[in-house]
């Protein structure tokens, strides 16, 4: 077990700059997510790390070295790949064995961890198949498995769940915490799906075309946003933004949209004149006159999700702006419907209009 | 209702082009099947199963030592162009190294230069060196040969199998060879017969090459017995037609061993797709 660092770590692919200056501190032990859409550059900080790609720049350390120009095998990392990876003309125990043998460990040693490897990912009773008589899940394990065996510094894992379907992939999920969890090991595990990052980080790294918009652990990305890219990423449904005005009388803030008119009690931070409003549709709710809320605002319904345990409504607002309300159970309200509703106060968030960066919440 | 009607023209035509392919051979069996000294005209049915022109040919062709002669030369042949080609497609597939470019073109080169071209100043030079009618002679220009086609040929399998296969293998420790023995050679396995089955064809045919560089006297080829067993039975028609028989049922064999290795070498499943 090692922590992972990358200090101004830099990547070209010809004129192409796939990450950007990334400068990111690993702590040993820690399950680090890196998240973002594709074209993002998470993969290719992990294909670094792995030695799989050269850096252009800066550094990588794992624990105490720099391994900057370590070969892969040399690096003491093991990696789960997106499609597996696993040796197809071999079975199952010589999938998990490669490594080991390859690395001349004894043959009793071998065994005794295979068998531990197995016992842990339920494979028992399948050490003597080849890959192709696995379903989607097992070869999963599989992965897992090869990666477990080794004992290396730190797991390197490459979007594993994106091959299951939805209710495997929960249930993985569920078992790669678990793992980590027993086993302790510095996992750095890459993702497309907020949901994965959000439920397995101890941490979560935010990437955008190559750089870290923000890292911190899944409550405080969620909840205190950096920006307006990790705010819209970050959550699902994803954070309504829109543009508003921003009027500051005394002790209070009006924030302005054609008729749209929001007062709010007065920011402890100076405000722009204008601003992009952020407001998940948790706290975005239906209107109720003793509920506090800030507004009213009305609206029309453009969407209706009913997810059964709660309803989550598209609202086209005055001045073409545009929320998502959160209704709790099965709420019945139709397309075209007239809507009143209001937000959580404290729970608004505001951003700088042209660098998204954020400003506070009022 | 089209649909039945393509299907019977569909099943008309590749019945008729199975009937082009297999005619002239179902002629050669037929004629070969006669005794010695029967008459023959056209597409004879014999009378029955007599082996009697195959053993007189064999006796009178002296197959038995040029078919060795052949083996010696096919299978030196397909062994070192198969292992050289594996080598070098693997490098030019996954390691990046100066001139690499330059170098396939020239590989590259060598398969679309016509052979004919070069087999007069390759004699020169054979003879030069005191190889002419020596199994060097015709081995080695093979071997030429084949390399270009079999480097091209495994440089595409290599850049087709899956890049995660030889990463999880870097990642586990495994060096340039084991990664190539252990991994992708295994997993490419029909890929790699395809292409000595291949070699062993066109070694085995070979009639230009050994006909320019062997005498006749030491070395024999078995096509070149083949021609020169025609020239001297010409009216015994079918002593030639077993001669071609015996000469052509070896690539036949090799065909029928490696086909049924091809089924059983299909992999899949190893990389979700």
């Amino acid at each position: 077990m090692a922590p992972v660092r990358f200090e101004r770590v830099h990547k070209r692919f010809g004129d192409v700059v796939a990450i950007h200056e990334l400068t990111l501190d690993i702590a040993d032990g820690e399950f680090m997510v890196l998240v973002g859409p594709s074209g993002s550059g998470k993969t290719t900080a992990l294909r670094l790390v792995a030695g799989l790609e050269a850096l252009s720049g800066g550094h990588i350390h794992i624990g105490a070295r720099c391994v900057d120009r370590l070969p892969p095998k040399r690096r003491d990392i093991a990696m789960v790949f997106q499609d597996y990876a696993l040796y197809p003309q071999m079975t199952v125990y010589d999938n998990l064995a490669f490594g080991l043998r390859v690395a001349k460990v004894p043959r009793d040693e071998i065994r005794r961890r295979v068998d531990a490897a197995a016992e842990v990912l339920g494979l028992g009773d399948l050490l003597r198949r080849k890959p192709r008589q696995l379903s989607g899940g097992q070869r999963q394990r599989v992965a897992l498995g090869r990666a477990l065996v080794r004992q290396p510094q730190a797991f390197l894992m490459d979007e594993p769940l994106s091959n299951l379907d939805a209710k495997l992939r929960v249930q993985t999920r569920g078992e790669i915490k678990r793992l980590h969890a027993e086993i302790g090991t510095t996992t750095v595990y890459v993702t497309h799906d907020q949901v994965e990052a959000m439920t397995m980080g101890d941490r979560i790294a935010v990437m955008n075309e190559g750089r870290l918009e923000q890292v911190g652990d899944p409550d405080t990305v969620y909840h205190q946003p950096a920006n307006t890219f990790v705010a819209a990423f970050v959550g699902s449904p994803a954070m309504a933004l829109n543009a508003v005005d921003v009027v500051t009388g005394d002790g209070q803030v009006t924030l302005v949209r054609d008729r749209l008119r929001l007062v709010v009690a007065r920011a402890a931070c100076d405000l722009p004149a204008r601003a992009m409003l952020g407001v998940r549709p948790e706290h975005a709710r239906l209107w109720s006159d003793d509920a506090g809320l800030v507004g009213p605002v009305d609206g029309q319904v453009e969407y209706v999700e009913a997810l059964g345990r709660e309803t989550f409504i598209g609202v086209a607002a005055p001045g073409g702006a545009r929320f998502v309300l959160e209704a709790d159970g099965a709420y019945r309200i139709r397309i075209g419907e007239h809507v009143r509703f209001g937000f959580i106060p404290g729970r608004l968030h505001v951003f700088h209009p042209d660098t998204g960066a954020a400003l506070g919440r009022l | 209702m089209t649909g039945a009607i393509d299907r019977v023209l569909n099943h008309a035509l590749l019945a008729f082009f199975a009937l082009m392919a297999l005619g002239p051979i179902a002629g050669v069996v037929l004629v070969a099947l006669h005794p010695p000294d029967a008459p023959i005209s056209g597409l004879a049915l014999p009378d029955g199963l007599d082996l009697s022109s195959f053993r007189l040919a064999w006796r009178e062709g002296g197959f038995g030592h040029s078919l060795r002669s052949s083996a010696i030369i096919a299978g030196t042949t397909v062994l070192a162009s198969s292992v050289l080609a594996i080598l070098a497609g693997y490098a030019f597939a996954t390691m990046r190294f100066r001139g690499a470019t330059a170098l396939f073109y020239v590989f590259l080169f060598g398969l679309l230069m016509p052979f004919e071209a070069t087999i007069i100043p390759l004699y020169y030079d054979f003879r030069g060196l005191g190889l002419t009618d020596t199994y060097w002679a015709v081995i080695l220009p093979s071997t030429g040969l084949s390399i270009a086609f079999g480097t091209f040929w495994m440089r595409a399998f290599f850049l087709s199998a899956p890049r995660s296969l030889v990463e999880a293998a870097r990642i586990d420790g495994a060096s340039s060879l084991t990664v190539l023995l252990r991994i992708l050679l295994p997993f490419g396995r029909p890929a790699v017969l395809t292409m000595v089955l291949l070699v062993f064809m066109w070694t085995w045919n070979d009639f230009l090459l050994s006909l320019v560089m062997l005498s006749g006297q030491n070395i024999l080829t078995a096509p070149l017995s083949l021609a020169f067993f025609q020239a001297s039975r010409e009216t015994h028609i079918q002593l030639v037609a077993a001669g071609a028989i015996i000469v052509a049922a070896p690539v036949l064999a090799v065909y029928l061993v490696l086909q049924r290795q091809f089924i059983r070498g299909v992999v899949s499943g190893s990389v979700k797709l």
